[in-house]
């Protein structure tokens, strides 16, 4: 459990809160690049860490993240002509670029350089990969860009979605270090999903179903690994890795593409989560890249139109009671993402975490929550830079492996859980 | 199936902030017990820091320094959670002799070891066995922490 004022901490991340001073600190995923696809397209509204904001693409192919609203008199310029350098807006024609500089005010006579003097915030978006990454902290402790695996590969062999879930993105980022809950939840999948099926760690998964925990502090965040019991004399380990303040990565299975998440803050009661899947040596295939699309893995289906996943808490998560029975899944509900955003959304928009009760288990969570309490104090009380900014943090990868019962898997980390070009992943 | 109607109170439309006022708010079940036990000397000195920032309903023993320790079976009864602390001063007697009692016990084990990584190794693998959740850490101020997440 954490008291109330960790807890308010901890998930707190407008302007000027501590949290939201850590999140500050890190390059953190925007937009898909799909929703800017061309020049001069129609602009985006952008809700990140409790700060409204408008994303444009310029008649040159710059990326723009600017306050949403008109300088002028606070019209969104989300209703803007987006023309000829700049977004202007409907109202009066104010016009501003990428920057947020205004470069145009119809209204003064020619010649005037009122305009000059009229800047709206702005932060850098830049793409790498399909995601428009954005910086929105100090200047001057503007980090390099992120170096993920999954966004320096080429692009045939990474796809990346995103959904809106309507809790706090602690919550949400909690499942993804929480190794146990797979075994429950998320069990049906292990037989079932195109993309995960036929692999023989699912068997270790399947048949021991009482595993092992270990918690390990790494340069940029931990490793949480799982431990089963394998053929003889030997441990299955499936090993993941959490980059501070928000990525996780999920061990492969076979040669299936490898998958992992960010947990962005939208407000301080709703989050993004970006899912990629991605192979480090190999393009996807046509039948895996469509399976994406379709919703299946760590992805899902969509209300037509929106990023909104057509299961959610407006229809009880499309919950299937005969499937439930039956043990089509073990809760009733479709599909690993939404499996985990029903149960992460009934927990409340910010679980009050004075309630809880955890057990050994969860000491992933434990760990992380101490970790970032640490960093957030650390950066408030002594400018300190927190890990997971220097871009080598980010160069890692999860895997899963077998090895003999005396050797522990951090005697390997340094060879298979290092992102390295052209290398395939570890897996089982 | 006839669909029935969502009724604002029911659980996925619940998740909202206005309703979570409603949940009920009454004690659930007694303080967990906790026990601590020291295997080495550098873990004394991390369970005697902790000590003082915890309830005093948790329990701490001392193997330190005594490899065919007796006193484990009298510390573990009555636990529902046992902590063994660790560092890289660890002797794997200890370790294994306070293990096999808590196995027996079949009360739910967590390690925690603290020291720098390469030298915690030894540490982490006499506990491995031993444990169903180890944390390997450079704090030893994870110890109260740990204690507080658990409602110890």
């Amino acid at each position: 459990m954490l008291t109330h004022a960790n807890n308010e901490l901890l998930t707190r991340t407008g302007p000027g809160t501590p949290m939201g001073d850590l999140f500050r600190r890190y390059w953190i995923p925007a937009l898909l690049a799909e929703e800017l696809p061309e020049d001069d397209c129609p602009p985006v509204r952008v809700k990140l860490l409790s700060e409204r904001m408008i994303a444009f693409r310029d008649s040159d192919g710059r990326y723009g993240l600017i306050d949403e609203f008109c300088a002028h008199r606070g019209a969104s310029l989300w209703f803007g002509r987006n023309e000829e350098g700049g977004l202007r807006c409907a109202y009066h024609g104010f016009k501003f670029d990428v920057t947020g500089q205004c470069i145009e005010v119809p209204s003064e006579p020619e010649g005037s350089t009122f305009c000059t003097r009229v800047k709206l915030t702005a932060y850098p978006l830049v793409k790498i990969g399909e995601v428009l990454w954005t910086y929105m902290g100090p200047p001057e402790h503007q980090p390099p860009v992120p170096e993920y695996e999954f966004v320096t590969v080429p692009e045939e062999q990474s796809y990346t979605s995103k959904r809106w879930q309507e809790c706090n993105w602690l919550q949400a980022l909690e499942g993804g270090i929480d190794s146990s809950h797979v075994s429950f939840l998320h069990s049906s999948g292990l037989r079932d999903d195109p993309l995960f099926k036929g692999s023989k760690g699912n068997e270790y998964n399947l048949k021991d179903l009482r595993p092992h925990f270990e918690v390990v502090e790494n340069e940029g965040g931990l490793f949480v690994a799982a431990r089963r019991n394998a053929d003889d004399g030997h441990y299955y380990w499936r090993v993941t890795p959490w980059v501070m303040p928000t990525f996780t990565m999920v061990p492969p299975r076979a040669d299936h593409p490898v998958h992992g998440h960010f947990w962005i803050p939208i407000d301080d009661e709703n989050c993004w989560v970006f899912t990629f899947d991605y192979h480090p040596t190999r393009a996807l295939t046509a039948a895996e890249r469509q399976a994406m699309i379709d919703g299946h893995g760590v992805h899902c289906e969509y209300v037509p139109g929106t990023y909104r996943p057509l299961a959610n808490k407006d229809n009880d998560y499309l919950m299937d009671r005969e499937g439930q029975k039956r043990g089509d899944s073990f809760s009733g509900v479709k599909g690993i993402a939404i499996q985990d955003a029903s149960v992460q959304e009934s927990m409340g928009p910010i679980v009050d975490r004075t309630k809880e009760r955890l057990v050994a288990t969860d000491a992933g969570i434990m760990k992380a929550r101490h970790m970032l309490r640490n960093a957030v104090l650390a950066l408030r009380d002594g400018g300190a830079v927190p890990p997971g900014v220097d871009p080598a943090h980010h160069r890692v990868r999860s895997f899963a492996i077998v090895l003999p019962r005396e050797q522990p898997f951090t005697e390997v980390t340094d060879e298979v859980a290092v992102a390295r070009p052209g290398v395939a992943h570890v897996s089982v | 199936m006839a669909r029935r109607p969502v009724l604002a109170s029911s659980c996925a439309v619940a998740a909202t902030a206005a309703e979570a006022r409603f949940r009920i708010d009454r004690p659930i079940d007694e303080t967990r017990r906790t026990t601590v036990i020291a295997l080495d000397r550098g873990a004394e000195h991390i369970a005697a820091g902790a000590a003082p920032e915890v309830s005093e309903r948790v329990r701490f023993y001392n193997a330190a320094g005594d490899p065919g320790w007796g006193g484990a079976g009298a510390a573990v009864e009555g636990s529902d959670l046992v902590i063994l602390v660790a560092t890289p001063q660890l002797d794997r007697s200890t370790a294994a002799a306070v293990g096999r009692v808590c196995g027996r016990s079949r009360i739910p084990t967590f390690g925690l070891v603290v020291g720098r990584p390469l030298e915690r190794a030894g540490a982490v693998s006499a506990l491995r066995d031993q444990t169903a959740m180890l944390m390997a850490s450079e704090t030893p101020l994870d110890l109260a922490d740990i204690l507080s997440d658990l409602r110890a």
